[in-house]
């Protein structure tokens, strides 16, 4: 069931911007979108944007959310995207297996350009360390996640487990950030991994997240979304598309925007953001070529 | 002389081999009185059981959610000599507790926090800590309200601790809870009728299963968000979570063959059911005023749109 409607969503929620007349005489982009949260939600949440854009620049935007994380980097050729907001870990390897150039970066309400990872239990599980998760049962966000899965293959390296497979009692993925923290709440799972942002917004809202989960451990800090176009993109466009959303914080209209998606700008991004993120890579022992990202 | 002697013994041999095969086979039920989820349960059981092994008869009975019947279902059942007894809910399997019944007791479709008061020798079970909290989080993803009236039988053990534990969450979420005790089926229109609820959560009782089609009706009249842990085979509910039957009823059926095997339940444990059943009735959460939850047609395990 909820696979047919995350398909479902993934085929019909594809939203486009700027009045069709405008859009026919000007080039239109697709950016994809990872489903980090719910996808209504994010549909809500991006739909000020794309509009944005296409008033400052002409360029017509249209969003389509993908099912999985996985799904961005096969979805990118496919459907013959132009870009994406990618997470760290898509970001980096469409940038090695695609050569998609980083654009910009969002930053966060409170300033932050950077993610971490969190492994998060509940407080009453008796649950404290890692070694503690064998025969345990464990929720993950998605394969091609930074922070919501390949920290935590880095935390077994660290205690010599190589496979999760056969470590774990069970293990699951999630899809959204946010169902991860809440299946370790409902006691679905006993381990959960998600990114910080998210537990701590959900922690905020809901105060028994925060009064009964407990986070046993955080990554270093990783680059957040970023949003990378394909490199054969027209400069003129890559420059228009710069300006428009680094100018936004200047701008009222595009604050308001920006208050919406729970950002207060943006900034320019290059491929050393990546950095972080290759070396959690490695260190969980992943070639990013051969990786098999989908599940 | 020899030869009779030997005949007499495989007489005798034969007889108490058929009277321990009969004997083995033989289990009382207690299933209380108003409750689809324990009669599904056990339907599940029993379907199991059938296909493992076709020597089990049973002997059910249905007391209402009364102390008196429990115990008096219990006594029975003990009197009939059966070779063991299954109990569904945490009421049950202390009224057969209290009897001392000699025989294994299994226990199944009973709330994760009652079963750990559940303690005796000969005993084993399935249970489920179903997240009530999340169905209060979708309840007020769909509306607003203050003040939140929750249907409970002090008189059930796994009702009233999923009562306790709303409370504790109520008060976190910083909304009124208001208990209504219905200890009898027959009283929930006079008390629906007075009470000053906004929205109204149901905990898996007995009284409330037999009463229903009435709260059902009462609240779709009076356009009264409703969330509900009842199982309900109809799934009238705007939003109803529940422990899956059929996963319940077949780690049941392991744990009485087993016992029945070794005549003892001793060392087998409690087995924990991990799989629900979340169903979002949008028509119906909609003809009482609750918006949709985008967060609960993910999550859900069905959508009835």
């Amino acid at each position: 069931m909820r696979a047919a409607m995350r398909i479902t969503a993934a085929l019909v929620l594809a939203f486009s911007f700027c009045n069709s007349a405008l859009a026919a005489e000007k080039k239109e982009l697709l950016i994809g979108l990872i489903p980090e949260e719910n996808i209504f939600r994010q549909i809500e949440r991006n739909m000020p944007l794309a509009g944005y854009i296409c008033r400052k620049t002409g360029i017509s935007i249209k969003f389509t959310i993908l099912s999985r994380y996985g799904d961005i980097i096969d979805a990118f050729v496919t459907r013959d995207m132009d870009g994406a907001f990618f997470g760290a870990f898509t970001g980096y390897l469409a940038h090695v297996k695609l050569g998609v150039v980083p654009l910009v970066r969002p930053v966060g309400a409170e300033g932050g350009t950077v993610a971490q990872s969190i492994i998060f239990v509940r407080k009453d599980s008796g649950i404290r360390d890692v070694r503690q998760f064998r025969h345990k049962s464990a929720v993950f966000v998605d394969k091609a996640t930074a922070t919501g899965f390949i920290y935590l293959l880095c935390k077994l390296r660290g205690i010599g487990v190589h496979n999760v497979d056969g470590f774990f009692r069970e293990y699951y993925f999630t899809g959204n950030q946010e169902s991860s923290v809440y299946s370790v709440l409902d006691r679905r799972a006993d381990v959960g991994v998600a990114k910080s942002r998210y537990f701590e917004k959900l922690a905020a809202k809901d105060p028994l997240v925060a009064e009964e989960l407990l986070v046993i451990a955080r990554s270093e800090k990783l680059p957040d979304t970023v949003l990378c176009l394909r490199k054969d993109m027209d400069p003129l466009i890559r420059q228009k598309l710069m300006d428009v959303l680094v100018g936004m914080k200047k701008d009222p209209e595009g604050q308001r925007v920006l208050h919406e998606l729970g950002y207060s700008g943006f900034t320019a991004s290059k491929v050393s953001d990546f950095d972080p993120v290759a070396k959690l890579s490695r260190e969980a022992g992943i070639d990013i070529r051969t990786y098999r990202y989908t599940r | 002389m020899r030869k009779k002697l030997l005949i007499c013994f495989f007489l005798i041999v034969g007889l108490l081999l058929r009277a321990g095969t009969s004997k083995a086979g033989t289990v009382g039920v207690i299933i209380t009185r108003g409750s689809a989820f324990y009669e599904e349960i056990h339907s599940e059981l029993a379907k199991n059981i059938a296909r493992k092994d076709g020597n089990v008869k049973f002997i059910v009975q249905r007391p209402y959610p009364d102390v008196v019947s429990w115990s008096n279902a219990a006594r029975k059942l003990i009197a009939a000599d059966v070779d063991a007894i299954v109990a569904y809910g945490a009421a049950a399997a202390s009224a057969v507790l209290r009897e001392r019944p000699g025989v294994p007791v299994i226990y199944a479709g009973v709330y994760g926090p009652a079963a750990h008061q559940l303690k005796g020798r000969n005993l084993a079970g399935v249970y489920s800590p179903t997240p009530i909290a999340s169905l209060l989080r979708y309840l007020r993803d769909t509306r607003q309200f203050e003040t939140l009236g929750v249907i409970y039988n002090s008189l059930e053990e796994d009702s009233l601790s999923q009562f306790d534990e709303l409370m504790v969450i109520g008060r976190k979420y910083g909304m009124k809870v208001a208990g209504i005790n219905l200890r009898r089926s027959p009283d929930i229109a006079s008390i629906l009728a007075s009470v000053r609820v906004d929205a109204l959560y149901v905990t898996g009782c007995a009284t409330a299963g037999a009463a229903y089609p009435t709260i059902l009706n009462m609240t779709e009249y009076r356009k009264m968000p409703m969330v509900s842990l009842l199982y309900d085979k109809q799934k009238r509910a705007p939003i109803m979570l529940t422990p899956d039957p059929a996963e319940q009823g077949a780690a049941a059926a392991d744990l009485l063959l087993k016992a029945l095997r070794r005549s003892s339940a001793d060392g087998l444990g409690k087995v924990e059911g991990r799989r629900y059943l979340l169903i979002y009735n949008y028509r119906n959460s909609t003809s009482v005023g609750m918006r949709m939850s985008t967060g609960l047609v993910t999550d859900a395990t069905e959508v009835i749109y």
